[in-house]
């Protein structure tokens, strides 16, 4: 019986030796956070690519350089994913890119500052700023991880992994936070990939970016933990304003695709745009509209009018703008005439839904006053987002609060520099240059196509980059 | 009742030579309800809960002097379809940890490559489960073929469910898996002194170099009717040489006034993932880029501790109790713990055959999904990371 007992009592001795333990482990490999909570990182950040600064201009057309400068810092492109909320808070996730500097350099030493950049308007649903196959990608790291900033650039919900199957575009409230639940998650990885942050952070995007990082730099001010600066570039800041100027008539170009992404935004925002489709879309284009946008394969072509958003009969039809009339159009006339007549009988205090979500989403109707320096510039000819409206209009509304003019900085690319110590001599400088050379190979029309995309985006984030910098050396 | 071919050994060469081939199996089949899918929960028929149904061959030849050949054939048998192989309830799906955080097209090409290989002999081999020959000598048997491991031959000792059911240790340990269960080309030497018995195992891995998919195992287990104990071992290597899945067992267990106590350590260490290569070359073709490829590898790694107590009471005429505690302790980042406990009742009708009835709960935290299966099927992933289930199982067993 002696050895019947030991026996037990080995075998008991064995399990429980081995019992403890367990929990929370910290080991090796890929820690997860599945949870979907605002800000979390879902998993470790992976890399795509790294490259050096040989490799980057080998990869990259030389006219980036010319205008970015020499890269100075081997640039880690990295993938991550973050939990975030759609447009009527629901949990979701969403991926981005963190671009991180390393290098001898003494620009690529030490804590770097974060830029958290808002990417622009895409149709592609694939959109990825974490590659450096991405257009806008190369330019603001070129622009910024290049030359010694870590870069957080969300894809936004509904883009890429995401699992929201819409994008609530041009939210200001789902953008913020969005970009800020980004930024969380990117800064709970940035450790185990070898980015060392400073205290400075910059919030900067282009177009549809301009109005995402100028609604962030308010929420992040709203929240008690404000950015060092921002610089929003080609915004749609004054979206009620704008709004009411293309269903006036005064349609930006590419009004035929921003149009589907903002009304299904709102509509799955606020349930009211329309009671279906067809209330406010011709036939054609009603169907599936609501999926349509971000596609994850080139548009089929006559998915959507390229220009015709409105009737070839529909009225008002300011001079110059003949291009945005026609057949087939896309808004059915009776829905531009109701928000027309609205905007005529409440011009301030909109009724119909349409102009109340424009309205909820305009950044200068939101009664704030920036306490944090910011930049905003852009092209007076923009087509796509008017300047006047917008950047002019922000200025305006700024200074109405009473921002001194130095902490709110307005640069037009798009004219002549007013004198030798003009500090934004260089990019309007560029930009002429750039415009003068796409006139001659493509006339006036090339130019009109070029200035949103093409010829601003350069030489905004170069200016925005300069101004940033005086910001890196005060204590 | 046992189908006997006695050979006709007299008109062969061998004066003394005695010869017996014997037709055996397994079958196993019921009905289990299992909570906690992608589709909620799953009642189902199920073959192989306790066993995993077979039938099979075997023979030996006494040639006298201490020498003996032996061969085993034994095949699968899904009883549910007829089959030889199934899958998981939870098909292609992989636990998300697998692809949780990766970029879409990528997580999609990891899917793609991995999730259609979950199964149970997905390449529909006739003698899946067993297929050797042995010549047994004075100074030990060897055997060649497809066998069982010395690793798992330790883990199904001192399992106090030998593997059966839901409730075995081994059910919180299948994707990825635990431990090699049975090994193609192997060459094993056995020894049995008394209680003593001990294994070494070579697998050839007939890979593009002599040690590539290679897979060295050894145990040495004391077995007596009232006490055992022993340690089993596999190392593997993929098909790049790397060091791959390697398996340590401890155990014991001890009877006693028809009680019955086992316990069992083992640690489960896969620095490089065994099907490593042949993913990264699929990856890497699908134009995935290096450093993604290794995110990808990097977590099909394992270093993990699976603990497990069972005891057993023998009730005689009325069957037998047996509750057990399984505990998986993923010691990576990922943290996939996986705790199961349960009860299962075993009521025989006859000395063939029985009812069987297993109730296994399955606690998962951290990233874990793993599902609840049977001895001769995978249980799969539950619906999403962290998501526990419940398994019912209602069977009959019979064997011949």
């Amino acid at each position: 019986m002696r050895f019947l007992k030991s026996g037990f009592t080995a075998v008991a001795a064995a399990a429980f030796l081995v019992a403890c333990g367990g929990g929370g482990d910290t080991g090796e490999g890929s820690g997860f956070d599945l949870s979907k909570s605002r800000g979390s990182l879902i998993a470790t950040p992976v890399l795509l690519t790294a490259l050096s600064p040989a490799a980057f201009q080998q990869a990259a057309p030389a006219s980036l350089f010319q205008v970015a400068g020499v890269p100075k810092c081997t640039v880690s492109f990295n993938y991550f994913q973050y939990g975030t909320v759609g447009g009527v808070g629901e949990a979701t996730t969403a991926s981005g890119g963190i671009m991180v500097p390393s290098g001898a350099d003494p620009a690529c030493q030490g804590p770097r500052p974060v830029l958290l950049y808002a990417h622009g308007t895409t149709l592609d649903k694939n959109f990825n700023m974490a590659s450096p196959a991405t257009g806008e990608a190369a330019l603001i790291a070129a622009m910024y991880a290049a030359q010694g900033y870590i870069v957080v650039a969300p894809n936004y919900a509904g883009y890429e992994a995401s699992t929201l199957p819409y994008h609530p575009y041009l939210n200001i409230d789902q953008q913020a936070k969005d970009m800020i639940d980004a930024l969380s998650a990117a800064r709970k990885g940035f450790a185990t990939i070898g980015a060392s942050a400073s205290r400075r952070l910059f919030v900067s995007g282009y177009s549809q970016g301009g109005s995402v990082s100028m609604a962030t730099q308010r929420a992040l001010q709203l929240a008690g933990t404000p950015v060092t600066a921002g610089a929003h570039l080609s915004g749609a800041y004054a979206l009620g304003t704008f709004g009411d100027a293309v269903y006036a008539g005064n349609v930006n170009l590419g009004a035929t695709f921003f149009s589907p992404l903002l009304n299904t935004s709102f509509q799955r925002a606020y349930g009211n745009i329309y009671a279906t489709p067809s209330d406010m879309y011709e036939a054609p284009y009603a169907t599936g509209i609501e999926t349509l946008l971000p596609a994850a394969a080139p548009l089929p072509s006559g998915a959507l009018p390229a220009t015709a958003l409105f009737a070839a009969n529909s009225l008002p039809q300011p001079a110059g703008f003949g291009l945005f009339f026609g057949t087939p159009h896309l808004i059915k006339t009776s829905y531009r005439n109701a928000v027309l007549a609205d905007a005529v009988a409440n011009p301030i205090a909109p009724k119909h839904p349409l102009r109340v979500a424009a309205f909820k989403n305009d950044l200068l109707k939101q009664n704030w006053t920036p306490a944090q320096p910011m930049l905003l510039c852009g092209g007076n000819a923009d087509p796509t987002v008017f300047y006047a409206l917008n950047t002019q209009g922000a200025q305006a509304y700024f200074a109405g609060k009473g921002v001194p003019a130095q902490a709110v900085a307005v640069l037009d690319v798009d004219s002549a520099p007013t004198g030798p110590t003009d500090p934004f001599a260089a990019a309007k400088g560029g930009f002429a240059m750039a415009k003068s050379g796409t006139a001659a190979t493509g006339g006036a029309s090339a130019v009109l196509q070029a200035y949103h995309g093409g010829l601003v985006p350069p030489f905004c984030n170069a200016a925005a980059r300069g101004y940033f910098t005086q910001f890196l050396m005060a204590p | 009742m046992k189908k006997t071919l006695l050979a006709t050994a007299s008109a062969l060469a061998c004066v003394s030579a005695f010869s017996q081939v014997t037709l055996y199996g397994v079958a196993d089949a019921g009905i289990t309800r299992v909570s906690g899918y992608a589709q909620g929960t799953v009642t189902q028929l199920n073959s192989g809960i306790m066993e995993g149904s077979r039938w099979g061959v075997k023979g030996t030849e006494d040639m006298g002097g201490g020498y003996k050949a032996l061969f085993t054939l034994e095949s699968r048998v899904e009883l549910n379809t007829g089959g030889l192989s199934n899958r998981p309830t939870s098909g292609s799906q992989l636990p998300d940890r697998l692809t949780a955080g990766l970029p879409g097209a990528v997580a999609a090409g990891v899917r793609g490559a991995i999730g259609p290989t979950l199964g149970v002999n997905l390449n529909n081999a006739g003698f899946d489960r067993q297929a050797w020959l042995g010549l047994v000598t004075p100074v030990g048997g060897f055997l060649m073929g497809r066998q069982y491991t010395p690793a798992f031959e330790a883990l199904a000792t001192f399992d106090i469910m030998a593997t059966q059911s839901s409730l075995s240790a081994a059910q919180i340990v299948t994707v990825p898996a635990g431990v090699d269960i049975r090994y193609n080309n192997s060459l094993q030497y056995r020894i049995v002194q008394g209680p003593w018995n001990a294994a070494l195992l070579y697998g050839f891995g007939e890979g593009a170099n002599s040690s590539s998919n290679r897979l060295l195992g050894i145990n040495t287990l004391y077995k007596s009717s009232t006490f055992s104990a022993g340690f089993g071992y596999n190392t593997k290597k993929n098909s790049a040489a790397q060091q791959a899945l390697r398996t340590t067992v401890l155990g014991a267990s001890a009877t006693q006034a028809g009680w019955t106590l086992s316990g069992m350590f083992a640690r489960i260490e896969e620095p490089n993932p065994s099907s490593g290569p042949e993913l990264a070359v699929g990856l890497g073709g699908a134009g995935v880029p290096a450093p993604l490829v290794a995110a990808v590898l990097d977590r099909l790694k394992q270093d993990a501790n699976l603990m497990h107590i069972g005891l057993r009471y023998d009730l005689g005429a009325a069957g037998q109790v047996t509750v057990a505690y399984n505990k998986l302790n993923d010691k990576r980042a990922s943290n996939a713990d996986t705790t199961s406990y349960g009860v299962a009742y075993v009521y025989p009708l006859s000395k063939r055959t029985n009812l069987n009835a297993v109730l296994t709960r399955f606690s998962n935290s951290g990233t874990a999904q793993a599902a609840p299966g049977g001895n001769g099927y995978l249980g799969g992933v539950t619906g999403v990371a962290g998501q526990d289930s419940t398994s019912i199982a209602l069977g009959v067993r019979h064997t011949f």
